[in-house]
């Protein structure tokens, strides 16, 4: 079937203590991190603006040259390659389609550089064209496209030479949701076919958890944690990690002793956690958290705070109901439809959860 | 969105444009290279020599400056001067701004019709356009016929008259960039603007102009700049009384030999216009951060083959009124060439071919034009290429090197060139470079890099800057992505610089007059000779020939093309 | 992109063709039998050729290299650049006699006796080569009825209203007529009163044309834009022959004189000498006048001799009866020509 599209096999990418500076007076923004990217993984790099995730991007794909540090492709070390000679596919945020050459012109561009024939390259474009169905597009103009099809070319235009790696730099973000959607199931499904390893920078917690096999979390140039997206969702390893990644009560308490932690004058039990010193927040998720309306409702044994209702929606699955606690700050629960909803804006209640449903991170 | 990302995460240099900076900024010198070292021997390192006379000739100090503003005129003249490029400048972009706008609407035959038009008056020879407008504004004239209404206007003498013919014959100067600019934009931004509530004429306030602003800008220094030296127009529409300053520069140099009083007028010149470009520049670049802000989507959905749209009654109209304007003096010189009299007749009293005859039949007037187009076509490869590289190179340096390096290549558009013609003849004749054809293509290519470095800016702020490195992703070695990405996305801005550089050359007088030498004489030094002690309607035959020569080949080049473009593949 | 490549084939076929016409178009002037004469361009070049420059070579070999127009600013940097490229240049005197020995050569050939020219005529780097007036004329159609018939008519707006056209440079006879319509007596106009003839001249400053070149002159007679004018006499005549009905005012005019001068440092200036002294001998001079109009400089040549046609005799202000004339005083305008000029600069910018 697609044979000449599909790779077969991902490369092994490993950033080795990369760092970036672009001046000597900046802080850097990338700041010695190390990553190992199995073949064929898709690994997202997830993080806010600014947290050195696109120069980590343009540095595998070498438009930007590491200050130190070293980016290793199959064990070996490219990073004085110029992008030219990497052999990686890369669609870019915008799509960035040559607006002087056709849907097959463009998509053909990577095969004319590697000299491959006439007649090899027209049957890998329309090959490639149909991978993202576009069959029959080949004369169109890019600005007679939708911007969903314009990217559909831009990935095509990325994996018709069969590179082993596909950098993907906010591909989405230029679309609306629908069209989002529908283009992350068609990325998933590139992915599974293709079995290329992806690398995926994204600011969207929700593509990210969606299509990604690993998530890097970048803050201030630095990986601040990683792992699977659950592993990430419900056993956050930091603050900031717990806070990116979905929603989330974060109670900033007093871990006063090994079993108890003190929030206002709560005492909540923490059995089973990790004993670290120093200030630590207990957070817990929407989904884990249930509310009660007055003490005698919540079960034995379960962690209660008091909040207030600020706002109540209906997300079609579940409640949304937003909460302001007893010291100000502002969380959330999500009660399944089919509980009895009696709440509404300005209800106290109590939002209590199970110990073994909350952790604590580092604040 | 995404774009505070692009704003926050990017390098100053922008997101991946020239990523690695370092060497993107020896690339940056490396190409500007060529276009330095050809202005600074070609240009600078003679005019030095103006500058050192004017203070040391006729003797050591700051006489000359102090007369500049002691004599009594001089201020005077170049307030003059400055108040009619200001006024040509705002009236001729008022004028080519909807023309350029309607360019972006019509279909591609009429595109090429309209472009052809905007090229006419380039083709017509200076001299011969100007004793057309003679013609069209003396008492009795066209012109005045028509204004009967207004009362007895004498227009000849008089500064409208000077400010009519300039403003012609620099509007192609103005729609070409306008044009190149606007041609970039995604017109569905507008109808995007409107969409969100925005009026018609809030959404083209607010997305169009905005974004189309570096043409305009770019359209009004250049054409401020070119009316500041304005010599030959003033000198027969005008009157000595109100004289522009490139006249008494001339008085000065060739009656008085006054050198030193000469290159000080030239020195205050250039540094009133360096200073009113830096203030424009400054401008622009306020202009500029918001463009480069809405330019990312302008880019992203680029819209080469905008499609024909509708075009409104009263912009119809406007189009074919500037049109008219264009190619009113050319609709008198072709007559005026069949003409029987002795002098330029319109209309003519009689009909002969008697001017064709004698220019085809005499060799100097062959040669010239042979010449003439041999001389421009090199002036404009040579330019082309220094310029393109040079623009490409401006593009991948710090800003705090762009604002001065620009304004060095655009100096050679400033000097006024009787002085240029000067210390060009004084070089010249110490290399035996003086006399021969290839002088003279020497000193145009430094004439005409700063219309191609113009023309190619102009279209590298347009282009998504991101592209080369998508080559680059895409395996496309550096030359490659030059050939196959960069190349074709600059082509119509290389084009027009080429072309602007073949106009300068053809139409250039003052410096090939200092260079020519029997067997290197151009057509505008054959037609400035034969006109010099009485008329002769040889070169309205000339001019009329020239006209045709390039103006067929062109529109039906475009047509051709366009035909082409239709049918959907190149 | 069609364009493209069609402008790609033109620029290439014509460095082709280039290549092959080179070898032509750079073989400059350097045998020892070439002059190099610098001039006015057009008919009036056309004429020393064929007047001056043909006779010479056949009598001598000696070839022509013409250039114009003839600019004084390239002498000086031909000089001061220590490269004079020019032999001979048909040039105003009064830059011979203010730069002679620092720009132009003195003329010391023996061939050149100043006393063969008319008293106030030669100065020691230049002697004439022939003989011109500056010449009110009028436009006989404009003024049916009562015709201008002295010089005072020129400034009289109300009476004779109409532009006057004048050529753009202080010596063209303008101040002179203006001193003596102000009452100064032909013989005692110089020393020159500049400040009493502006003023004069201010009288009809609305009225009059500075025109920027002689092209522009005869297409504005021809064309009836001016009513009077005040050229010279070869401009006088082609510009009565191609159209404008011109009736020249003989009350008033004053004369001057052409010359050739010898650009200082020419490697030719025995042969350019020979040239000069060829040129005003009665055979060629007899047939330059016939040419152009203009008369021989050398006094013995007879004047009526010379087979004028009719136009020319008409604007002729060397034969009988042709009112008042001054000749223009050589040594005044050599000393006051800089401070004139930027008088006159100022005067009309002003």
């Amino acid at each position: 079937m697609r044979s000449s599209v599909t790779a077969g096999s991902g490369g092994r990418i490993e950033l080795v203590d990369l760092s970036k500076r672009y001046g000597s007076g900046e802080p850097p923004a990338v700041d010695h991190i190390s990553i190992d990217i199995e073949p064929g993984e898709f690994i997202t790099l997830l993080g806010p603006s600014g947290s050195g995730k696109t120069t980590t991007l343009n540095m595998i794909v070498g438009f930007t040259e590491p200050t130190s540090g070293a980016i290793r492709l199959n064990g070996q070390d490219i990073s004085r390659l110029p992008p030219h000679r990497r052999d990686f596919g890369m669609v870019f945020q915008n799509y960035a389609l040559f607006p002087h050459l056709t849907v097959a012109q463009n998509v053909a561009f990577p095969l004319r550089e590697r000299k491959v024939s006439k007649v090899e390259t027209d049957r890998r474009v329309g090959e490639a064209l149909a991978l993202v169905d576009l069959a029959g597009m080949e004369k169109r103009r890019p600005h007679e496209l939708s911007g969903g099809q314009q990217q559909r070319v831009a990935l095509a235009r990325a994996v018709v030479f069969s590179p082993s790696v596909l950098l993907l730099d906010e591909p989405l973000s230029a679309l609306d949701r629908k069209l989002r959607q529908s283009l992350q199931r068609e990325v998933k499904r590139l992915h599974r076919e293709l079995k290329l390893t992806f690398v995926f920078v994204t600011h969207d917690q929700d593509e990210a958890m969606t299509l990604s096999d690993r998530i890097a979390i970048f803050d201030h140039g630095r990986i601040d944690a990683i792992g699977t997206p659950a592993e990430l969702y419900h056993r956050p390893a930091t603050q900031f990690a717990a806070r990116f990644l979905g929603e989330s009560n974060v109670f900033a308490g007093e871990h006063r002793t090994d079993d108890v932690y003190e929030w206002r004058d709560r005492k909540w039990t923490v059995g089973g956690e990790r004993r670290v010193g120093g200030n630590r927040v207990l957070i817990v998720r929407p989904e884990r958290t249930a509310l009660a309306l007055d003490e005698r409702s919540v079960p034995a044994g379960a962690n209660g705070a008091d909040a207030v209702v600020t706002d109540v929606s209906f997300y079609g699955t579940y409640y949304r109901v937003e909460l302001t606690y007893g010291d100000g700050s502002v969380g959330s629960a999500a009660l399944p439809v089919g509980t009895p909803a009696t709440v509404s804006p300005g209800t106290k209640v109590i939002a209590y959860w199970r110990p073994e449903d909350q952790v604590l991170v580092a604040e | 969105m995404a774009a505070p990302t692009a704003t926050v995460e990017a390098p100053p240099t922008g997101r991946l444009a020239p990523a690695r900076a370092g060497r993107g900024r020896a690339a940056g010198w490396l190409l500007l290279l060529p276009a330095l070292v050809a202005l600074a021997v070609l240009f600078l390192l003679p005019l030095s020599n103006v500058v050192i006379d004017s203070f040391t000739e006729p003797k050591a100090g700051l006489d000359n400056y102090a007369s500049l503003f002691t004599d009594g005129y001089t201020l005077r003249v170049l307030g003059r001067t400055l108040l009619v490029a200001l006024v040509v400048s705002v009236l001729g972009a008022l004028l080519a701004y909807p023309y350029a706008y309607a360019m972006t609407l019509v279909g591609p035959t009429m595109r090429a019709v309209l472009v052809t038009i905007v090229l006419v008056p380039f083709w017509t020879s200076m001299l011969a356009r100007n004793f057309a407008w003679i013609l069209l504004m003396q008492d009795g004239g066209v012109i005045q016929w028509l204004l009967q209404p207004f009362g007895h206007l004498t227009l000849l003498g008089s500064t409208l008259a000077v400010g009519i013919s300039m403003t012609q014959v620099l509007l192609p100067f103005l729609v070409l960039p306008m044009y190149s600019a606007m041609e970039q934009i995604d017109r569905r931004l507008m109808a995007a603007g409107q969409s969100l509530g925005a009026t018609r004429a809030r959404s083209f306030r607010k997305i169009y102009l905005p974004l189309s602003m570096p043409g305009v800008v770019a359209g009004l220094s250049l054409v401020f700049v070119l009316a500041l030296g304005f010599y030959v127009t003033p000198a027969l529409l005008g009157s000595t009384r109100n004289a522009m300053i490139a006249q008494v520069i001339n008085v000065r140099t060739k009656e008085l030999l006054d050198f030193g009083g000469a290159g000080a007028m030239g020195v205050l010149l250039l540094a009133v216009t360096l200073l009113v470009l830096g203030l424009s520049r400054r401008l622009a670049g306020q202009q500029g951060t918001a463009v480069a802000a809405a330019g990312a989507p302008a880019a992203r959905n680029r819209d080469r083959g905008n499609q024909p749209s509708e075009v409104r009654p009263w912009l119809k109209v406007y189009t074919v009124v500037v049109a008219i304007l264009l190619v009113a003096p050319t609709l008198v010189v072709v007559p005026m060439s069949f003409s029987s009299g002795r002098t330029f007749q319109f209309p003519p009293k009689g009909w002969s071919l008697q001017w064709y005859e004698r220019l085809f039949t005499s060799p100097e007037w062959t040669a010239a034009i042979f010449n003439s187009v041999q001389v421009g076509l090199f002036t404009a490869v040579f330019a082309t290429v220094l310029g393109t590289t040079a623009a490409m190179g401006l593009a991948r340096l710090a800003p705090r090197w762009r604002g001065p390096l620009n304004g060095f290549l655009l100096s050679p558009l400033i000097v006024p060139h009787i002085l240029v013609a000067l210390v060009v003849f004084a070089a010249f004749l110490q290399v035996g470079l003086n006399g021969t054809l290839f002088g003279i293509i020497l000193a145009h290519t430094a004439m005409a890099i700063p219309f191609v470095v113009i023309a190619v800016t102009a279209r590298l702020q347009g282009m998504d800057a991101r592209l080369t490195g998508v080559a680059a992703s895409l395996g496309a070695t550096p030359f490659s992505t030059f050939r196959r990405v960069t190349l074709p996305l600059l082509l119509p801005g290389i084009l027009s610089g080429a072309v602007l550089a073949f106009v300068t050359s053809l139409d250039e007088v003052v410096i090939a007059l200092f260079l020519q030498a029997p067997g290197a004489i151009t057509l505008p030094v054959q037609m400035f000779n034969s006109v010099t002690v009485q008329i002769d309607p040889t070169i309205s035959a000339a001019s009329s020939l020239m006209v045709v020569l390039v103006s067929v080949p062109i529109l039906l080049a475009q047509v051709a093309g366009a035909r082409r473009g239709k049918r959907g593949n190149r | 992109m069609k364009t493209f490549r069609f402008l790609t084939l033109v620029a290439v076929s014509s460095l082709l063709l280039t290549a092959c016409g080179a070898g032509g178009d750079t073989g400059g002037p350097t045998g020892e039998e070439k002059l190099t004469w610098a001039s006015t361009g057009g008919q009036f070049q056309e004429d020393e050729k064929k007047a001056l420059q043909e006779p010479f070579t056949t009598k001598t070999g000696t070839e022509f290299v013409n250039i114009s127009p003839a600019e004084i600013a390239q002498v000086r940097t031909m000089v001061k650049a220590g490269k004079t490229i020019w032999d001979l240049a048909n040039m105003s005197w009064i830059y011979a006699g203010a730069y002679c020995g620092e720009l132009f050569e003195k003329l010391d050939d023996p061939a050149l006796d100043r006393a063969k020219f008319p008293p106030g005529t030669t100065g020691d780097c230049f002697v004439p080569t022939y003989r011109y007036a500056n010449i009110f004329s009028y436009n006989a159609d404009l003024y049916p009825n009562e015709k201008p018939t002295r010089i005072e008519d020129f400034f009289d707006v109300k009476r004779f209203p109409g532009k006057r056209i004048v050529y753009d440079y202080p010596k063209a006879g303008l101040l002179e007529s203006a001193l003596v319509a102000d009452g100064v007596p032909p013989e005692k106009v110089y020393p020159l009163d500049l400040e009493r003839a502006l003023k004069k001249i201010d009288t009809i400053k609305s009225s009059l044309v500075f025109a920027p070149s002689y092209g522009a002159i005869q297409q504005m007679l021809v064309d009836k834009q001016a009513s009077m004018v005040l050229t010279v006499t070869a401009r006088s005549i082609v510009s009565s022959q191609s159209g404008a009905n011109l009736v020249p005012v003989w009350d008033f005019n004053t004369t001057d004189i052409g010359a050739l001068v010898i650009p200082k440092g020419t490697p030719h200036k025995q042969l350019a000498q020979q040239m000069l002294a060829f040129v005003t001998e009665p055979a060629q001079a007899t047939a330059y006048a016939k040419l152009t109009g203009t008369a021989p400089a050398r006094s013995e040549v007879d004047i009526a001799s010379i087979p004028y046609t009719e136009k020319q005799k008409e604007f002729n202000a060397f034969l009988p009866d042709r009112g008042r004339l001054i000749e223009q005083d050589k040594q005044w305008w050599i000393e006051n020509t800089d401070a004139v000029t930027k008088r006159w600069t100022a005067w009309k910018v002003g």
